[in-house]
């Protein structure tokens, strides 16, 4: 009988910021317990205490380079609530057109750069479909790089829209800064956005958005999948996945969460907010808390709070229990998980529910999720980007006021993402920021529940301790941000 | 040449921005200018102890570039506690890696001068490598040398723009980097010679003095807005992003001067021109404040009616 061993992973690469994982596993390799810890605190709220309020703005977008424009666009939300000032049609469309093109472009590289490699593991080689997959899928592999073109020319829409990526200050609270009278580069926008389209349903989908889009069941999918025969890349994923196991490989919570994303004039979203736990219920930020029980911040009488009542402070490292500086996030105090399959899930693609119906949540169906969103986003893209209408305004000017608070909810591709601003005497007095891979990779609460990656983490067995290839697919399913999730402090001041 | 890019204390922005580079992409730099990607946290397949045991390779191995991204953390209590990274403190694989490295470039202002993190009050004594905002010094010290004789090469941006970073890489390849190509910051002069105004779409409003009050309109937006395009050295006008499609000021917004040394520090508060008695406080290098304020009063006196902002609209 083997004994049972602690699996070290630090740093899991292909990620984004710093994460340390530990598995331990019991005399069979199945993992009984797991840790997820981010190991780098940077302590971005403590920044903007004392600043004026519109420095949130050049400030927040910084947490985090791959969803820069996530923080702007939730950064603006919560100015404009603490500004109270509307938006012009063109200001949403435009705000959506830089989100959209964001996350879309987030979430193909992360299957095609961050994600994918893992499949040409030399592991699969006795598996159906390895030979292909390897030829595409892996580091510099055909896939890989016709991606790395087409996704280069879809960053031009970054261009005209947002001006630079990341880190652009075209989001403003009243609308967006760009004077889009320029009809050619409108123009130029929407060719680079077809030729991305045409690219995407070329070696992706292998079928036009459209056609893609009656795919509605699983009884259906399964009649493309035998269609493609492998021959686009989701379908060649989709095969391979089932072949190589994903589909029964971290389950993680099932309890969803998702704050809605992108905010139409109207008050609605394209994906709807909410929450479900076995059922569909309603979604408020309200029954948000955070533990701090297993991170590095110094315990506190009242250990679960709301962000907006956060208190923390990096502590003293005495207290070996702790080993995260990510904090807790729950919400209705259950373990939940947030990301394109919550989003999917909640937002009820018919898609979706029917593989979670068929096949429950895994890595698989969490990659898929991520798809199917992409599509989905990538579709309505075309009507923003024909609704703005030249020479109408894309602003609305505001006043700046000296007290109040504001709440910004906003969707960045890995889930959702909340603002809360208090100003006092003209500057800010608090802000904090959550995001969603302190929900997804956050550590245990004060109840010793693991936080959802480590929950789709245990349970899975490992084949070779020394590679554990299967948590490494758990973790990258999540597509984890840590340099977003690390910044949380706030020192009362 | 083998290359080895780490994240320090920073947002990945520039790892994100450098990957959208074009002609040659990310895969055509390796081929056609023989670099080596041997560690990227993005793009090379090395995970969990085959990291540390690279980064462990090249203390006692030569590594021709090392580029990092982001500040060095050397807090709490010069401890490194807040940034581990492959089992041991971030600030030490720097330390350790800066003995065996031929060339070392930092990019994004974050690891050239601390950037973002060293925000007042710089709970994580945050360091940039050479220099901690305008002061030199920084985490591996005013004297230090690589082994080429270079001090680290800092090319500043949030981010920094591909192209500035791509064409360091390929003068290094080519061999035909010098010390003095390097200006008081360490930076490639030629890459940050002019300021950010030169290119600028709305020169037109700041010949006329055409000066906006909200972003969103048209006009210049250095008198009101806080735009550092005339104070600040950066080729994003001139070399622009994205194919050409994009910069700060043509999308728009004023520039916040994220290629400064003193970035973000020097330009709070942000959108808003610090003035005294109408003029700005500071003024483009070398321009005398009675000069200005007597040629911008000739100036909005030639303004043509084409170009007039009309007020209260």
């Amino acid at each position: 009988m083997k004994p049972s061993k602690i699996i070290k992973i630090d740093p899991v690469t292909r990620v984004e910021g710093d994460l340390k994982f530990q598995a331990q596993c019991d005399e069979n390799g199945v993992v009984t317990d797991a840790q997820s810890a981010g190991s780098m605190f940077r302590g971005f709220e403590r920044f903007l205490v004392g600043k004026n309020p519109m420095d949130a703005l050049g400030i927040t977008p910084r947490i985090c380079g791959m969803c820069s424009s996530a923080q702007s666009y939730t950064c603006s939300n919560a100015l404009r609530d603490l500004f109270q000032v509307e938006m012009p049609a063109n200001g949403y469309h435009i705000k959506n057109i830089v989100l959209g093109v964001e996350n879309i472009q987030n979430h193909f590289t992360h299957f095609y750069l961050l994600f994918g490699p893992d499949l040409a593991h030399s592991r699969y080689k006795k598996k159906l479909g390895y030979n292909t997959v390897n030829r595409r899928f892996r580091i510099n592999g055909d896939s890989y790089k016709q991606f790395v073109n087409l996704r280069n020319d879809f960053m031009n829409l970054m261009g005209i829209f947002g001006g630079r990526w990341p880190h652009n200050l075209a989001m403003q609270p009243g609308g967006t800064s760009q004077i889009l009278n320029d009809r050619l580069r409108l123009n130029y926008g929407y060719s680079h956005y077809l030729a991305f389209k045409e690219g995407i349903e070329s070696i992706f989908l292998g079928c036009t958005i459209k056609e893609w889009r009656k795919i509605d069941t699983y009884e259906k999918l399964k009649i493309y999948l035998e269609k493609q025969k492998n021959k686009s890349d989701l379908s060649l994923f989709l095969q391979t996945g089932i072949e190589f196991g994903l589909d029964k490989l971290g389950k993680g919570p099932e309890k969803y969460i998702s704050s809605g994303s992108y905010d139409l004039m109207d008050g609605s979203f394209l994906f709807k907010p909410g929450f479900y736990d076995g059922e569909f219920k309603k979604f408020s930020h309200n029954q948000i808390t955070e533990a701090i029980k297993f991170s590095f911040f110094e315990d506190d009488e009242k250990s679960s709070r709301h962000p907006f009542q956060g208190k923390s402070q990096p502590d003293n490292g005495d207290n070996k229990e702790k080993y995260s500086w990510v904090k807790a996030p729950r919400y209705d105090d259950q373990v939940v998980e947030t990301g394109p399959l919550a989003r999917m899930m909640v937002h009820q693609d018919p898609l979706v529910i029917d593989l979670f119906r068929h096949k429950g949540a895994s890595v698989w169906l969490r990659m898929f999720a991520r798809f199917q969103e992409a599509i989905r986003t990538l579709e309505v893209l075309n009507d923003w980007i024909l609704s703005i209408k030249i020479n109408a305004p894309n602003i609305n000017h505001w006043e700046t006021v000296t007290s109040g608070e504001g709440v910004g909810l906003g969707s960045a591709a890995r889930g959702i993402l909340g603002h809360w601003i208090q100003v006092e005497k003209g500057v800010i007095s608090n802000y904090q920021v959550i995001t969603p891979t302190a929900i997804n990779a956050s550590p245990r609460d004060d109840h010793n529940r693991p936080g959802p990656m480590e929950m789709a983490a245990i349970g899975t067995r490992i084949l070779d301790e020394s590679d554990p290839l299967e948590l490494l697919h758990i973790i990258r399913s999540y597509d984890p941000c840590l340099v977003c999730s690390c910044h949380a402090v706030r020192i009362n001041g | 040449m083998k290359l080895l890019w780490l994240q320090g204390a920073s947002c990945s922005g520039c790892s994100m921005n450098f990957m959208c580079t074009k002609k040659p992409n990310i895969i055509e730099l390796q081929e056609r200018y023989d670099i080596e990607f041997v560690f990227h946290p993005s793009i090379t397949p090395l995970s969990g102890k085959e990291v540390e045991e690279l980064l462990q390779l090249y203390t006692k191995e030569p590594i021709d570039l090392l580029i990092v991204e982001g500040g060095v953390m050397t807090g709490p209590d010069n401890t490194g506690r807040y940034h581990h990274y492959a089992g041991k403190p971030f600030m030490e694989w720097i330390t350790r890696l800066s003995e065996t490295a031929k060339y070392i470039i930092a990019v994004g202002s974050c690891s050239a001068f601390g950037g973002i993190p060293v925000i007042s009050p710089n709970i994580n004594d945050v360091k940039g490598l050479q220099f901690v905002m305008r002061k030199p010094g920084g985490f591996l010290g005013e004297q230090y040398k690589s082994r080429s004789g270079f001090p680290v090469i800092n090319i500043p941006g949030c981010p920094a723009h591909w192209m500035n970073v791509i064409t360091v890489l390929i003068d290094i390849s080519l061999g035909r980097l010098n010390l003095d190509d390097l200006d008081e910051y360490n930076r490639p002069e030629y890459v940050f010679k002019d300021y950010l105004h030169h290119g600028c779409p709305r020169n037109e409003y700041f010949e006329y003095r055409q000066e906006a009050t909200h972003v969103g309109e048209e006009g210049c937006m250095f008198e009101n807005l806080g735009c550092h395009g005339p104070l600040v050295k950066c080729n994003a006008n001139l070399h622009r992003w994205f194919d050409g499609w994009g910069s700060c000021t043509y999308a728009g917004f004023p520039c916040i001067g994220c290629v400064s040394p003193g970035f973000p520090e020097e330009s709070f508060p942000l959108f808003k021109t610090a003035k005294l008695a109408g003029i700005p406080v500071e003024l483009p290098e070398g321009v005398k404040k009675s000069a200005y304020f007597q040629s911008k009063i000739l100036a909005n006196r030639a303004c043509p009616e084409r170009l007039k902002i009309k007020k209260g609209e």
